[in-house]
């Protein structure tokens, strides 16, 4: 089959500036349940491929399900791409790359039988009913999947390459009256099946939770000095920061050019920005990035300085600089785009005792259910937090949303803590969504607005 | 498309289960992308796929592939999972009569790619001699669809729909200042008025252009048909039957009941000539109509698939909607419209002293979806003094409860209608108080 894709590619390459097959095949398991009922289990086969093509400076992209007639696929981005004449575009220079990459599962989920799945997931939802009379629904969701990804490019590279998901979320209801509350749990590690194990003590935390913030009150809006959690620290660097060293958000815009400029200083001097695909068991991770290009890690705010960004292929032959490997897609249906893999501040010295004990009236904004940007701007929920008073957590507050303009809210950083940790999330862009992971420390913020009534 | 695969997959499946349905569906798309006034990408997709529902000793399994040579597999993994599937409570739906609606435009597959890409190119000459500094990115996508439904209720319908969807957003960016500013549209047919979301594109830019402040407080903010969706989409929830029999909508027990403005009506309806929610069938095979959801303030129905309504026992009201690896279906909406008001959107704008224009949104999706308590980031809204827009507030939030405020809130529904996303019909739509929070007025 790779022979025979690599000849293909051969007949073709000398019509093109560059041009690629990406042949994509996957098995999973899906099982999700909504109340107390199970709603459903599957276990999805796919396939699909696409052919991509560039020619000056345009780039003709076709996929499929069906497999026979690659050649006409082939002839069909071909002619896309030159749909008129732009300027011939320069990809950043690589090796070709003939490897193959296998998943080093540490508990492989394909070994564990359905039933035993289904009754683990059966065992939680009657655990999250048991836990009060309060909770009203719940939503539970399973996941895995093993797909095998086949790059080859006129470039000579030829990659296989395996990927793996595991994968499980919690939404937990709780209601009285016309108030309803929910809190999540997410859990993943695309390399061991045993994360979705013995969750129970996390479970009845969560509900438990959900519970309380019925008595809960929402946070009074304003402006305040807060602290937030590792969890929210990630989402903060991913949503608000870490979108604009995305290099093909900048590449062609010369304003953009101007406010990401390489050597600038964009944070308080303490911090340290990371984005590094190759951690192990991330669920970010990975070896090779959809081009072909080698992982690694990228310091992207080095001391308060921004000393990186995130290229694919286009990007850093655009700008002259070197590659990354952060070119990602989320199946074959999609082309590559920039993207974040595992992205984390990295700690600071501050205790999180230290941190709250000069806080006079605050808040302490405790995990996220998700984050946006629009540029400069974001917004970024917590799934609840507590009032800081006299430097004392205080009471529970619900509905805790904070906004602000990422390069005030970076230079208003008041101090990093020493307890950096790593959370999965998975990131849209362009319609595609990929797994990501995000985190950091505990950091405190002067000045946040916090919406509400 | 092979109909005969779907068929003979539903009489094997018959063998080994007691009800079954197969749907098939395939389509092709194509689109071109302009970024930074620039010819980008052009590109085609096509797809395919098959996916096998069954009822085996009264619960539901379910399978699917886009690989067409495993369609034998399915009926074994339907039948496999099928022993941990959920009880079906319902039954596939059998021949019924199917409405009349328009979706498949054949004058709109004769748009070539070459068509596109001059329309693009005019659009961004036009752009740049408005301002030669943006930069412009333009997406244009026309897509052509085919599905069957097959049950051994005796149902076979098929369903085809055309689609064309527009897009066009620009950067603003000035120093420590960065927004996009964005518009579209999506349709059945070629029938997009580019001029008019050109035109509108121009406006926002030029009312963005002055950055003024606001004092943190309660005003009336005007939500125009793009971002009322945002605050509607709270009794969208509430409304789901499944929401409903689940014991999560704050609406739960309260049809017949007064519990809007009398101002406010809603109607869903799935046969609307060329609007893209619009399908004579659902996901299930059930036929799709008009359903009113709250009628001057009462809250008429709650929209249902097969099996939540089969738990409230009542009928399908046609809104199940399903992916193929699911085995139950959830609610879906088709067109969703709400009522015109009387007053002109001039003289609403005119008759506010102090209040805000909200135009876009970002943090939509984040607030709990159940309560109604919405909090969101004002990506683009302007203040509004003495009746007209001053400039645009920045670092600014919004806050409120949607069913308090579409119930005790509303002040003015305006007698122009737009569509938004080719699938809703709203006013403009003024609620008051709401709560505004704006940076620069610290309180600590």
């Amino acid at each position: 089959m790779i022979d025979r894709l690599s000849d293909l590619i051969s007949q073709y390459k000398h019509q093109v500036d560059y041009c690629e097959i990406r042949l994509e095949e996957s098995e999973g398991t899906e099982i999700r349940f909504r109340g107390r009922d199970i709603e459903s289990i599957s276990q999805p086969l796919s396939r699909g491929g696409c052919v991509r093509a560039l020619y000056k400076g345009r780039w003709g992209f076709v996929s499929f399900n069906d497999l026979d007639g690659l050649k006409g696929k082939i002839e069909e981005a071909i002619s896309l791409a030159k749909l008129g004449h732009g300027e011939k575009v320069e990809l950043g220079d690589v090796e070709p790359i003939v490897d193959q990459v296998a998943v080093s599962y540490q508990k492989d989920p394909r070994e564990v039988p359905l039933g035993e799945k289904v009754a683990l997931f059966d065992h939680y939802i009657q655990q999250i009913w048991e836990l009060s009379p309060k909770v009203s629904d719940a939503a539970v969701g399973y996941f895995d999947a093993n797909t095998q990804v086949t790059l080859i490019s006129s470039d000579g590279s030829c990659l296989v390459q395996e990927f793996a998901d595991i994968y499980a979320g919690f939404t937990i209801i709780a209601r009285q009256g016309e108030i309803v509350q929910t809190t999540l749990l997410t859990v993943a590690d695309p390399l061991d099946y045993r994360i979705v194990l013995g969750l129970d003590d996390r479970i009845s935390e969560r509900g438990e939770m959900a519970v309380r913030l019925l008595e809960a009150k929402p946070v009074a809006g304003g402006s305040y000095p807060v602290v937030i959690n590792q969890e929210l620290t990630g989402s903060f660097i991913h949503e608000a920061f870490g979108h604009l060293s995305e290099a093909d958000f900048v590449y062609e815009n010369e304003n953009l050019r101007k406010m990401m400029k390489i050597g600038k200083p964009v944070a308080v001097k303490g911090l340290n920005v990371f984005d590094d695909p190759t951690l192990v068991g991330g669920n970010g991770s990975y070896q090779y990035d959809a081009e072909g290009v080698p992982a690694k890690k990228t310091h992207l705010i080095k001391g308060g300085v921004l000393t990186g960004r995130l290229h694919s292929r286009e990007t850093a032959g655009k700008m002259g600089e070197e590659l990354t490997g952060n070119a990602r897609v989320a199946s074959y249906r999609s082309r590559p785009l920039v993207r974040m893999s595992n992205t984390y501040v990295n700690s600071g010295e501050t205790s999180f005792q230290e941190m709250v004990e000069d806080i006079k009236l605050g808040v302490y904004a405790v995990g996220s259910i998700g984050g946006q940007t629009d540029r400069e701007m974001f917004t970024f929920a917590a799934k609840w937090g507590y009032m800081i008073r006299d430097g004392e957590l205080a009471e529970l507050v619900r509905d805790v949303k904070l906004s602000g303009n990422v390069f005030e809210t970076l230079n208003n950083i008041q101090a990093i803590g020493d307890d950096l940790k790593m959370h999965p999330s998975w990131c849209g862009k362009g319609g595609q969504v990929v797994p990501t992971s995000s985190g950091g420390p505990h950091l405190r913020i002067k000045n946040v607005v916090i919406g509400g009534q | 498309m092979e109909v005969t695969i779907a068929k003979s997959l539903l009489n094997t499946s018959l063998r080994e289960s007691e009800m079954a349905e197969v749907v098939m569906s395939s389509g092709c798309q194509r689109g071109i992308v302009f970024e930074n006034n620039k010819l980008k990408k052009v590109g085609a997709a096509y797809s395919e796929s098959i996916g096998l529902r069954v009822i085996k000793a009264g619960k539901v399994g379910v399978a699917a592939t886009n690989d067409l040579r495993k369609v034998s597999q399915l009926v074994g993994k339907a039948v496999d999972v099928s022993g941990f599937g959920p009880l079906a409570q319902f039954e596939f739906p059998g021949k019924s009569k199917f409405g009349d609606v328009k979706t498949c435009s054949s004058s709109l597959l004769k748009f070539s790619n070459k068509d596109l890409v001059k329309l693009g190119e005019e659009m961004v000459n036009e752009f740049q001699e408005f301002d030669s500094k943006l930069l412009c990115f333009i997406e244009f996508n026309i897509s052509q669809g085919e599905s069957i439904i097959l049950n051994s209720s005796g149902l076979e319908i098929a369903n085809d729909s055309t689609r064309f969807g527009f897009g066009v957003y620009t950067d603003l960016v000035r120093a420590g200042d960065m927004l996009v500013v964005e518009e579209g549209q999506a349709s059945c047919k070629a029938d997009i008025d580019f001029v008019f979301y050109l035109d509108r594109l121009k406006q926002k830019i030029n009312n963005a252009r002055t950055v003024v402040k606001i004092k943190s407080g309660q005003y009336p903010v005007v939500f125009t048909p793009s971002s009322l969706g945002t605050i509607l989409a709270y009794l969208y929830t509430a409304l789901s039957g499944k929401n409903v029999v689940k014991g999560s909508s704050r609406l739960q027990g309260q049809l017949g009941k007064e519990v809007f403005d009398p101002r406010l009506t809603i109607i869903d309806d799935g046969l609307i000539d060329w609007k893209t929610g619009s399908t004579c069938v659902d996901a299930e095979g059930v036929p799709v109509g008009k359903l009113p959801l709250i009628q001057q303030g009462i809250v008429s129905n709650y929209y249902y698939d097969l099996q939540s309504a089969a738990q409230a026992g009542v009928a399908s009201t046609g809104h199940g909607s399903r992916g193929l690896t699911s085995a139950l279906g959830h609610p879906g909406l088709h067109n969703i419209q709400a009522n015109a008001g009387e007053e002109a959107y001039v003289s609403i704008l005119s008759g506010i002293e102090q209040g805000i224009l909200a135009e876009e949104f970002i943090g939509m999706g984040q607030d709990n979806p159940f309560n109604g308590d919405f909090s969101l980031n004002l990506n683009l809204g302007y203040k509004i003094e003495k009746g007209k827009i001053v400039g645009r507030v920045k670092d600014t939030m919004i806050a409120g409860n949607a069913f308090e405020l579409l119930a005790k809130g509303i002040r003015a529904i305006s007698k122009e209608r737009e569509w938004v996303g080719g699938s809703a019909l709203y006013p403009y739509v003024v609620l008051e108080p709401v709560s505004v929070v704006s940076k620069g007025d610290t309180i600590n």
